[in-house]
């Protein structure tokens, strides 16, 4: 008695266990239709982002200075900003990147030009140019012995780089010249230099750097001469010989609300869009072909898609409840051996009929028809044989009587038959139905690829695919018209499905 | 039974038409005889087809001696004929209104008129909802009766709307033409004079055997004739052509066996010191398959048709690779689910979710969202498990972008992947159902002998599934062999990488992109006689079992 909690514990693990195995496959089995089904409520520019994501964000827009600009989201001293490009050519600051001599010249025997941005080496990046509000320019690069005071301060800032990594970077007040500047520096990453406002104070560490004015020459992989400027970095303890390995800008976020308020990053590709959840159903309209873009749409292969299914459906279920009842309850000579022909007709795959049945299709002029897709499909030995199988088990009194009063045999199969066969019948109905609905082959076979308004759904996601092979949110909307009504029709009839795998399934 | 005295018109009636019959068969045989082309068939089909159209002008004979002779048989003869004759006449007539070739317009109609299907939905949905209430309260047929309105108002508009009128007035207009009297014409008499030839049962002295056996006939009439028309034909047609060299829409010669040798041939040989490259040493025509070095001997396998031995290859590949992938995380499911827990159902539905979609749609849904080597999401979970290792352990492993779709080596093993995960739900049920058919004393004798759960499995459950484990990998195997689809949409481009051409997809491109009729044809029949053989085997098997 004392052991039952430790048992029943146990139990709940045990049965823990299983449903955990059971949601992660579940989970597995399901995952491609929920991405599905996310993915094709997506903007078109949502698919690369890092970390990967299910949910669809869309960019959030914002008024700036009277037109929509994107909005953009920052990091600063640990609390979130939001900034937009600032418009202005003032607010494009060139800065070059510094790097050591010994890194540059092993850097151009390896590459013919050195991209230094892209290189650890590379030292230190600092604004070279500046322009200030009012329009006049500090030219930096060209006059010689040009100050540029760097002074560590207190103030930390935190950025994610596009590896979504998250550091902490120590500031730097900056001066030029003498001039204190408004802009606080910060080391962001060696290779890719940011660049944010905090309003400077010096404080602690002062680093000068002097341009030289000097060029020097150095040979690249080539043999050719290339000039590069020539920086002192000056601190406390140390002199430091940079060359400048290339230049390039800086673009300014400014806050619309704040316009004091400026990020300086580069490059543009590392900042983090401002974004919420929004969810596109404007895809589905496209893709339906109520949107701008005609190019490709899937309305007309819905239609003919669903004409083609319930024709088929209707055709299969009338001709096997015929046929079925014929084998099933009619006893005449030949009619054993004629089932046992049908039941191997089963057996052979449609590939062996797909040639003749195209020479058929194009010598009565149904190729490139829809007709093509419904008439020969409405024969069906397996629905046949499936009906038979479930007639048979009926009791032989029902129809003596019947008969005995004079009821024909038509009467009999539409009164007694069908009322008591709805579970057979909507079982090969469904299964005709997806059989139909996701029918691809034939399809491809009998319909050209230029006849675009007599394609079903299959051929015209593949189209659709080649079309907008850069447009996964598209491709994935028209994943999702055609597999949605399959899911739907499941969802609304398993018990169908299942008791039509196991019993025909078995049996055969 | 009393003998009537006066011979009812019908047998009059029928022996004039069966004459009518044996003249319109010989006509029709004479003038598909006087065809210069028959539809790029051939001579051969032509003469067939030629002489299928003189069996009713010979049958008919025969029911026209066999009437006078009051024969009971000549009345089932004549009444088959005429009913054939009423289907053909009517069929016929059908593609005279255009009827077929309408489907297109039909389609076009329901398309520009598709508000008027909303109708038809929620009346349907009203019907139901109409059933749902109380039968006899008056409120429920009160709906009912709106719902039937509303449906036969949007049936009327979309009709209207959709150009009934026009279509009527277009089938009205081909009576303009003689032919289509004449065939309408045709179709009247068959059909009332096969009734009345029908009604005749006393006259003949009809036995209830009899009765039973036309009317068996009768019911499978439509099943026979689109058989006949939509399989046995084809299938036929099929077999010749695989004797043929039916290239597009050239007339096709009988070449015997040579489409066949030209798959099936392989040659060995060794590479000798003369043959700087490995094709030197095969016979013209053939070209290098495979060169197998065993010590310094190189020999050098070589075939006429590269591609047939290729996609052989592959698609036993592709079988060998599914059988366990999709068959034993089912068995594995099936049993974790048959022990009644909750929620059973609904893993149920979600593990057979995959099965019910179009493979279409799931090989572009994966083709974007795992297989992707940008933006997939197998290859973003490789990137983080690799950072999250050498982050955490200090490990430098590197993180290789996996090409699932674009490196041979994985395309086979994407494809296989793909298509497991998509039937092991399907796969899954039969187990269950395979479960459920075991006794329950077995588990319960167990049970006191004290055989903990993993035994009761390896020594009940799967020796009692051995039935159901057979049909499911036989049914993988049928399915496997056949499989196009996968890499017709995963490997979609500008041509299909070798690694990924399976038997269908080579039988399709040789058949509709080389437009090489008889040789795919003939790849096709030796497909299925693979397929044959695996079934015979499951046949055999089978009865062994139950023996």
């Amino acid at each position: 008695m004392q052991k039952e909690p430790n048992h029943e514990l146990k139990v709940w693990a045990s049965r823990g266990c299983i449903h955990l195995f059971l949601l992660t496959f579940g989970f597995i089995m399901l995952f491609p239709f929920i991405y599905m089904i996310l993915a094709s409520l997506k903007n078109n520019q949502d698919f690369a982002s890092n970390p990967r994501r299910l949910l669809p964000f869309t960019q959030l827009d914002t008024d700036f200075q009277d037109t929509q600009v994107p909005l953009y989201s920052f990091d600063v001293n640990g609390s979130k900003r939001d900034a937009v490009i600032a418009s202005g050519d003032d607010d494009r600051i060139d800065f070059g990147y510094l790097t050591t001599r010994a890194a540059l010249e092993s850097e151009l025997k390896n590459d013919s030009h050195a991209n230094a941005r892209r290189r650890p080496e590379v030292y230190l990046a600092l604004p070279i140019g500046w322009v200030t509000s009012d329009g006049t320019e500090i030219e930096l690069d060209k006059s010689a012995g040009t100050e540029i005071i760097l002074n560590r301060t207190d103030t930390k800032i935190e950025l994610t780089d596009r590896n979504n990594r998250t550091n902490e970077f120590t500031t730097y007040s900056f001066a030029m010249d003498g001039q204190p500047q408004s802009t606080t520096l910060t080391l962001y990453d060696i290779t890719v230099p940011l660049f944010a406002y905090s309003g400077g104070q010096r404080k602690g560490d002062e680093w000068v750097l002097v341009n030289t004015g000097r060029e020097e020459t150095l040979l690249d992989k080539e043999g050719n001469d290339r000039g590069y400027l020539v920086f002192e970095l000056r601190s406390e303890e140390s002199v430091q010989e940079l060359l400048m390995a290339s230049n390039s800008t800086v673009t300014a976020f400014v806050d619309p609300e704040n316009i004091d308020f400026v990020v300086y990053t580069t490059p543009v590709e590392t900042v983090k869009a401002a974004e919420k959840v929004e969810f596109q159903l404007k895809n589905y309209d496209t893709v339906l072909g109520r949107g701008e873009d005609q190019s490709l749409k899937l309305d007309r292969p819905l239609v003919n898609t669903i004409l083609v299914t319930i024709s088929v459906v209707l055709g299969q279920i009338v001709t096997s409840v015929f046929g079925g009842y014929a084998f099933s309850r009619i006893d005449f000579r030949g009619r054993d051996t004629l089932f046992l022909a049908y039941l191997g007709s089963i057996m052979i795959p449609f590939v062996v009929l797909i040639v003749p049945m195209y020479k058929l299709m194009v010598a009565i002029e149904w190729n490139d028809r829809i007709v093509s897709l419904i008439v020969p499909w409405i024969f069906s030995a397996y629905g046949t044989f499936l009906m038979r199988q479930f007639f048979v088990t009926f009791p032989k009194e029902i129809e003596e009587a019947a008969l005995l009063d004079g009821c024909s045999r038509l009467r009999i199969l539409w009164r007694v038959f069908v009322p008591l066969s709805t579970p057979v019948i909507a079982t090969q109905a469904i299964f005709t139905f997806l059989y139909a609905w996701n029918s691809f082959i034939w399809p491809l076979v009998i319909i050209s690829t230029n006849n675009k308004d007599n394609h079903v759904l299959t051929l015209s996601l593949i189209t659709l695919s080649n079309i907008h092979a850069d447009k996964p949110n598209l491709v994935l909307t028209g994943a999702a018209v055609m597999i949605l009504p399959p899911i739907l029709v499941f969802i609304l009839a398993q018990k169908y499905f299942v008791e039509g795998i196991t019993s025909s399934g078995l049996k055969g | 039974m009393k003998e009537r005295k006066n011979l009812p018109l019908a047998i009059p009636a029928s022996i004039v038409l069966n004459i009518a019959t044996i003249v319109i068969s010989v006509l029709l045989a004479l003038s598909i005889f006087d065809l210069d082309e028959f539809y790029a068939l051939g001579d051969t089909v032509q003469y067939f087809v030629g002489g299928i159209a003189l069996v009713p002008a010979v049958a008919a004979a025969a029911a026209v001696i066999l009437l006078i002779m009051k024969n009971p048989n000549g009345r089932f003869l004549s009444l088959a004929l005429h009913f054939l004759g009423m289907i053909a006449a009517s069929i016929y007539l059908l593609h005279i209104w255009g009827v077929f070739t309408g489907f297109d317009a039909i389609a076009g109609a329901l398309y520009e008129n598709s508000a008027w299907l909303w109708g038809l939905v929620i009346a349907y949905a009203l019907y139901w909802f109409a059933g749902r209430l109380d039968n006899s309260k008056p409120l429920s047929s009160r709906i009912e009766m709106i719902a039937v309105g509303i449906g036969m108002l949007a049936l009327i508009g979309l009709l209207f709307f959709g150009g009934i009128l026009e279509a009527t007035a277009d089938i009205l207009g081909k009576y303009g033409q003689l032919e289509t009297w004449v065939v309408t014409a045709l179709m009247v008499i068959f059909g009332i004079v096969a009734y009345g030839i029908l009604t005749l049962g006393e006259y003949f002295g009809e036995t209830t055997d009899q009765r039973t056996a036309w009317q068996g006939w009768l019911m499978l009439s439509p099943n026979i004739i689109g058989f006949t028309i939509f399989f046995a034909g084809p299938l036929l047609l099929s077999l010749y052509l695989s004797f043929t060299d039916s290239v597009g829409v050239k007339e096709p010669n009988f070449i015997g066996l040579d489409n066949y040798s030209q798959a099936l041939s392989l040659q060995f040989k060794t590479q000798g010191e003369n043959d700087q490259y490995a094709q030197d040493a095969l016979d013209a025509g053939y070209r290098v398959l495979e060169t197998v070095k065993v010590g310094d001997k190189t020999t050098v396998i070589g075939a006429k048709d590269v591609y047939f031995w290729i996609s052989l290859r592959n698609t036993f590949m592709f079988c060998l690779m599914l059988i366990p992938l999709a068959t034993i995380p089912a068995l594995l499911l099936a049993v974790v689910l048959s022990s009644k827990i909750p929620g059973m159902k609904i893993y149920r539905a979600a593990f057979f979710l995959p099965s019910v979609a179009a493979v279409v749609g799931i090989a572009l849904i994966w083709r974007i969202a795992l297989y992707s080597s940008s933006i997939g999401f197998i290859n973003y979970a490789l990137t983080e498990f690799t950072r999250f290792l050498n982050d955490t352990f200090g490990t430098s492993f590197a993180d290789t972008e996996i090409g699932w779709l674009s490196d041979t080596r994985y395309m086979m093993f994407s494809m296989v992947l793909m298509a497991a995960w998509q039937v092991v739900g399907f796969n899954m049920v039969l187990f269950l159902a395979g479960i459920q058919g075991i006794p329950n004393d077995l588990y319960e004798a167990a049970q006191v002998d004290g055989a903990n759960q993993l035994n009761q499995f390896r020594f009940i459950t799967l020796p009692q599934l051995r039935p159901t484990t057979f049909f499911v990998i036989v049914t993988t195997i049928i399915n496997g062999l056949q499989v196009f689809n996968e890499p017709f949409v995963l490997f979609r481009g500008a041509a299909f990488p070798d690694e990924v051409r399976t038997a269908v997809l080579n039988l399709y491109l040789r058949g509709f992109q080389d437009i090489l009729f008889g040789y795919s044809s003939a790849l096709a029949w030796m497909l299925f006689a693979i397929i044959f053989v695996v079934t015979l085997i499951q046949f055999r098997l089978n009865r062994d079992k139950t023996a």
